[in-house]
C-alpha cells in the first residue's frame, strides 16, 4: 500500500469516526442546534435593539422595534441586560424602556445585574427596578439608600417612593440631610407618594432648602397630607425667611383648611409685596366671605402691580363661586 | 318730549357698575415700582416666583463629571448669571481688541486683533494655564536667491517653524505613532458619523488617548507661530516688492518654503511657508504628511483659496495651520475641518480686508475639536456659508471663535443634513455659536461667534445662534446694527441637556424668528439667556420660547429696552417654566420699558405669573 492510500483511508475513517459520534451522540446535534438558536436570537435581538435606539422622526419603527422586544419577554432579557453598560444615551433609553416595559418576568436577572461590576449596568438595573415597582427589589433599594454613589441613592428613594412603602420612612428620613440635592428631592418627592404623616418634620424642614427643586416638592408633600399638616404649617408661618414663609403660604392655601384663613389674613398687610400676593393668591384658594371681604378691602389700597393681579385673579374665581 | 335724567343719576349708576366689577379696573396701568432697572426686574421676577438668585443653580454633579469638563461650563451652571457677565466681558474684550489694533506698528487702516491675541483670549477661557511663550530664537541664515529684505521676516518665521514643530512633538510625546494614527483615523468620526462608524470601544479608546496630550505645549506651539506670523506681518506689508513668479523656493526640515511674487500664482499643494507677495492667487491647498505646521500669508490681490480636500485654510490637524490674507475680495471653497479649524491643534484664519465668500461643508469657519479654531475677518461685507458645525463651534475640549470686526454679513448654515425630527423640512445647523459635546461621556467645548459692526443676517434651522449641548457653551454676541436672526429649534439663546447658551445684540432693531425651543429656552437642566441691551426689536416664535424653562431648565430673557413686539401663537411661551421630574424648572421673561406691543400672551407694563414656575414682567415705559 503506497503512501497516498495509507492517507487516504486514515482520512475515511477519521470521517467515519465523526459521523459514528454524531450519531451515537444525539445531544451534541442538539446542543449545536440550541447554540445556532442563541446564537440567531441575539442576532435579532441586537438588530431589533439598534433600530429601537435608532434617531425616527415619526418614533413608530423604533416603537414597533421595542415592542417586538417587550413580547420576546424573558429569553431576550439576559441579552438586553448584558448591553446595560453602554455609553450610547439612545441605546440606553431603549434598553430602559423595554426592560421596564417586561416588567415582572424581568427581575430575577435584574436583580443578578445589581451585583454587576459595571457602574453603568448596575445602576441602569437599579433603575429599571425601581420602575417596574416590583418588591423583589425592595431589600436592595433599601440596601442603595447607603451607597456612596449619590446617583444610587437618589435611584433607591424614587424607587421606594413609587412602590410607596411606608417601612421606609424612617430611612427616608434619616437621609432627608442627605448633601446631595438630588438625594434630598427624592427623598421628598417618596414622602409625598408614600403619604405617611410621621413624615411631617422632614417635609417642614425641606421647606427651608436652600433649592426650590427641594423646597417646592417638599410643599406638594404636605399639600397631599392635608389638615393633618396644617397647624405645623401655621407655626411655621413664623419663620421670617421670605421663601420658607411664602412657600409656606402658598402650602396652606393649596390645603383649603379654614384654620389657615386668620392667620393668612395679617399677610395682607405686610411690607413685602411678595408676602401680600401669596398670601392674596392662598386666601382665594381657601374661599370663604373672610377670605373674600379682606381681599376685596386689600383692592381698594394696593398699588403693586404683582398683588393687584393676584387680587384680580383671587377675585375672579371667588366671584364665580 | 324727551325725558331728561338728572346727571347725578348717571354718576350713581356709573359708581355702582364700577363697584360691582372693580376686577378689570385692577389690571389697567399696573407697574412694579421701581424695578425698572434690570437688577430689580430680575429681583421681582424670582420673588414672585418664591425664589431667590440661590435658586438658578445648577448642581454640578447631576453626572459623573469626565476630564473633558470646562471650567467655565461648571461655573456658568453654578452661576447662570455670570453668563450675562462673561458675555459682556468677552464682547468688550474683543471690541477692544479690534479698536486698538495690532501691537506693532501696522498701518493705521488695518485695526483688528492679532492672532497671538485672539489665541491668548481663546486659551485663556478655556483655561488650561498655559503660561507666555518665549520668543523664537532669531534665526540667522542668509538663504541663497532670496531677496534680502525677505530674509529677516523669512527667518523669523523659518525659527518659529522650528520651535512650534518641537513644541508640538512634546505635546503629543505620551502617544505613539500608532495611536497618534488611530486618533487621526477617528477623531473626526466623533462629530461626523451619520452611518455609526466608531464602535462603542473604540469610541472609547478615542476620548482615553485624546486625554493623553499635553494641552498647554500644543496651545503653545499655537502660540509661538502665531507670534512669529504677528511679529513679520508689519513688515510684509510695508514692503514693495515688483518681481513675478516663484521668487524662492527651498526645503526646510520642518516642509517647504515658497515665496511667490506680485503676479498672478497658483499654488498646487502644500507646504510648511508660503508667502506670497500680491497678485490674484489661486491655492489648491492639500494636506500634506509630515508638514503638521503650515502658514500661508497672502499680501494682495482677490484670492481664490480651493479645498478640493479637507484639513485646509488655516487647519491645524494634529499641528498648526495659520492662513492670513491681507487684502482683497477673497474666495474660500472646502470640504470639511477647514477654515480655522483645530483639531487637536490650533488653525487660525485671518482675513483682514475684502468682501469675502467662505464656503464649506462641516466643521469650519472658526471650529475647534480638542484645540482652538479661530477665523477672524476684519472688514468687507461677507458671505459665511456652511453646512453644520461651523461658524463659531466647539467640541469637546476645543474653542470654535468667529470673529467680525465689520460690514453687512450673512451667516448661512443648513440645507445639507435633514434634522431627524423634520425630515426633508428643516436642517441641521450646530452652528454660529454652538458649543457640543458628547452625551454622556465627553463634556463640550466653547464655541463663539461674535459680530461687532453691520446690519447682519443670521440664518439656521435646527441648534444655532448661541446655542449648545452637553456641558458646553454656545455663546453669539452682535454688538452694532439691525439685525435679523432667523432659526427653527434649539436656537438663539438655547441649551439642551446640562449646558448653557446665550445670545447677546447690544444695539439695534432687531428681528429675532423661531419656531421652538429658542430665544431663551434651558431644555433639560441648562441654561438658555437672550439678552437684546438696545432698540426696537421683533421676537416671534410659536412654542417654549421667550423666557422658557424645560425639562428642568432655566430660560431668562431680557430686553432692556426699546418699543418691541412679541408675536406668539400659543401659550407656553413669555416666562414659563414647565414640570418634571416632580419639580419645576424657570422661566423668566423680562421687558426693561418702552411702549410695547404683545400678539398673544404678554401685555405692556404688566406683570403675569404662569403656573409651573413661569414670570414675565414688562417695566413701566416711564421714558418712552
Amino acid at each position: 500500500m503506497g503512501l497516498a492510500t495509507h492517507n487516504r483511508m486514515k482520512r475515511l475513517s477519521v470521517l467515519i469516526a465523526i459521523a459514528c459520534l454524531l450519531f451515537l451522540n444525539p445531544s451534541s446535534a442538539d446542543s449545536e442546534i440550541e447554540d445556532e438558536t442563541a446564537s440567531g436570537l441575539r442576532e435579532k435581538i441586537d438588530a431589533l435593539v439598534e433600530k429601537a435606539s435608532s434617531v425616527d422622526a415619526s418614533g413608530e419603527e423604533t416603537k414597533a422595534a421595542k415592542e417586538e422586544l417587550v413580547a420576546l419577554g424573558k429569553d431576550a432579557t439576559p441579552i438586553l441586560i448584558a448591553q446595560l453598560d453602554t455609553i450610547s444615551v439612545l441605546k440606553s433609553i431603549a434598553l430602559l424602556d423595554v426592560l421596564t416595559d417586561i416588567g415582572e418576568e424581568a427581575v430575577p436577572d435584574l436583580l443578578q445585574a445589581l451585583e454587576s461590576e459595571a457602574p453603568r449596568t448596575r445602576r441602569n438595573a437599579a433603575y429599571i427596578l425601581a420602575k417596574i415597582k416590583d418588591e423583589r427589589a425592595i431589600p436592595s433599594l433599601l440596601g442603595f439608600l447607603n451607597d456612596e454613589k449619590a446617583e444610587l441613592r437618589r435611584i433607591a428613594a424614587m424607587g421606594l417612593g413609587d412602590l410607596e412603602y411606608r417601612e421606609a420612612v424612617p430611612q427616608l428620613m434619616k437621609l432627608s440631610d442627605d448633601l446631595d440635592e438630588g438625594v434630598r428631592r427624592h427623598i421628598v418627592i417618596a414622602l409625598g407618594k408614600i403619604e405617611d404623616e410621621e413624615a411631617t418634620p422632614t417635609l417642614l424642614r425641606a421647606l427651608k432648602d436652600k433649592y426650590f427643586s427641594v423646597r417646592f416638592p417638599a410643599s406638594e408633600a404636605l399639600v397631599k397630607l392635608g389638615s393633618a399638616a396644617v397647624d405645623p404649617l401655621i407655626l411655621t408661618l413664623k419663620d421670617k425667611e421670605f421663601l420658607t414663609q411664602s412657600l409656606v403660604i402658598e402650602t396652606l392655601g393649596k390645603i383649603g383648611d379654614e384654620r389657615a384663613v386668620k392667620p393668612l389674613i395679617g399677610f395682607l398687610s405686610s411690607e413685602d409685596w411678595g408676602l401680600r400676593g401669596v398670601a392674596v393668591e392662598a386666601l382665594g384658594n381657601i374661599g370663604g366671605k373672610k377670605a373674600r371681604n379682606s381681599i376685596k378691602k386689600l383692592s381698594k389700597r394696593e398699588k403693586n402691580g404683582f398683588v393687584r393681579e393676584k387680587i384680580f385673579r383671587a377675585l375672579e374665581e371667588l366671584n364665580s363661586q | 318730549m324727551s325725558i331728561r335724567t338728572p346727571k347725578a343719576i348717571y354718576l350713581i349708576i356709573a359708581g355702582v357698575i364700577c363697584a360691582c366689577t372693580p376686577a378689570p379696573l385692577l389690571r389697567e396701568g399696573t407697574f412694579i415700582e421701581g424695578i425698572n432697572d434690570r437688577e430689580g426686574l430680575l429681583n421681582s421676577a424670582l420673588r414672585a416666583q418664591k425664589m431667590s438668585r440661590q435658586d438658578l443653580s445648577f448642581k454640578k454633579d447631576y453626572v459623573e463629571k469626565d476630564p473633558f469638563r470646562l471650567n467655565i461650563v461648571d461655573t456658568l451652571l453654578s452661576e447662570p448669571l455670570k453668563s450675562i457677565s462673561v458675555s459682556e466681558r468677552w464682547l468688550n474684550e474683543l471690541s477692544q481688541l479690534y479698536d486698538s489694533g495690532p501691537e506693532t506698528g501696522v498701518p493705521a487702516d488695518a485695526s483688528g486683533a492679532s492672532l497671538t491675541e485672539l489665541l491668548r483670549f481663546t486659551v485663556r477661557e478655556l483655561e488650561s494655564g498655559v503660561g507666555e511663550s518665549e520668543s523664537p530664537r532669531p534665526y540667522s541664515r542668509k538663504w541663497k536667491g532670496l531677496p534680502t529684505e525677505l530674509r529677516k521676516p523669512l527667518n523669523t518665521l523659518i525659527s518659529a517653524l522650528k520651535k512650534a514643530n518641537l513644541m508640538l512633538n512634546e505635546s503629543l510625546a505620551m502617544l505613539s505613532r500608532k495611536e497618534i494614527e488611530f486618533l487621526k483615523e477617528n477623531v473626526p468620526l466623533l462629530i461626523t458619523d451619520d452611518e455609526d462608524e466608531l464602535e462603542e470601544e473604540k469610541y472609547e479608546e478615542v476620548l482615553d488617548l485624546a486625554g493623553k496630550v499635553d494641552w498647554n505645549k500644543l496651545f503653545a506651539s499655537g502660540r509661538i507661530m502665531a507670534a512669529g506670523v504677528d511679529s513679520v506681518l508689519p513688515e510684509l506689508m510695508n514692503m514693495t516688492f515688483e518681481r513675478k513668479g516663484v521668487v524662492f523656493e527651498t526645503e526646510t526640515p520642518w516642509g517647504k518654503v515658497i515665496v511667490g511674487g506680485v503676479g498672478d500664482n497658483t499654488y498646487h499643494r502644500g507646504a510648511a511657508l508660503i508667502i506670497d507677495l500680491g497678485g490674484d492667487d489661486r491655492y489648491f491647498e492639500e494636506r500634506r504628511e509630515g508638514t503638521p505646521i503650515s502658514v500661508i500669508l497672502d499680501l494682495k490681490g482677490n484670492d481664490l483659496y480651493h479645498g478640493s480636500d479637507s484639513y485646509c485654510q488655516g487647519t491645524g490637524f494634529f499641528g498648526v495651520g495659520i492662513l492670513v490674507d491681507i487684502a482683497g475680495d477673497d474666495q474660500y471653497l472646502a470640504k470639511d475641518f477647514s477654515q480655522g479649524c483645530g483639531i487637536l491643534g490650533i488653525g487660525l484664519l485671518l482675513d483682514r480686508a475684502g468682501e469675502d465668500q467662505y464656503s464649506g461643508d462641516s466643521v469650519l469657519q472658526g471650529a475647534g475639536i480638542f484645540g482652538i479654531g479661530i477665523l477672524e475677518d476684519r472688514e468687507g461685507n461677507d458671505h459665511y456659508q456652511a453646512g453644520r458645525f461651523a461658524q463659531g463651534f466647539g467640541f469637546t475640549r476645543g474653542f470654535g471663535l468667529l470673529l467680525d470686526g465689520g460690514g453687512t454679513d450673512l451667516y448661512y448654515s443648513g440645507g445639507r443634513y435633514t434634522d431627524f425630527r423634520e425630515k426633508r423640512q428643516y436642517y441641521q445647523s450646530l452652528s454660529q455659536g454652538f458649543g457640543y459635546g458628547l452625551r454622556p461621556t465627553a463634556s463640550g467645548g466653547i464655541g463663539l461667534l461674535a459680530d461687532l459692526k453691520g446690519n447682519d443676517t443670521y440664518i439656521a434651522d435646527y441648534f444655532s445662534q448661541g446655542s449648545s449641548y452637553w456641558y458646553a457653551l454656545g455663546v453669539l454676541l452682535d454688538k452694532e446694527g439691525n439685525d435679523k436672526y432667523l432659526a427653527r429649534r434649539y436656537s438663539q439663546g438655547a441649551g439642551t441637556h446640562l449646558t448653557v447658551g446665550i445670545l447677546m445684540d447690544a444695539m439695534g432693531d432687531d428681528i429675532y424668528r423661531s419656531w421652538g425651543v429658542s430665544q431663551a429656552c434651558g431644555h433639560d437642566l441648562a441654561v438658555g439667556i437672550l439678552i437684546d441691551k438696545e432698540g426696537d426689536d421683533q421676537y416671534s416664535a410659536d412654542l417654549l420660547s421667550q423666557g422658557v424653562g424645560h425639562a428642568n431648565g432655566l430660560g431668562i430673557m431680557m430686553d432692556y429696552s426699546g418699543k418691541d413686539s412679541y408675536l406668539s401663537r400659543q401659550d407656553r411661551i413669555l416666562g414659563y417654566g414647565a414640570t418634571s421630574r416632580d419639580f419645576g424648572s424657570i422661566g423668566i421673561f423680562l421687558d426693561g420699558g418702552g411702549k410695547d406691543i404683545y400678539l398673544g400672551k404678554g401685555k405692556d407694563d404688566s406683570i403675569w405669573t404662569q403656573k409651573n414656575y413661569g414670570v414675565g414682567i414688562d417695566g413701566f415705559s416711564d421714558s418712552q
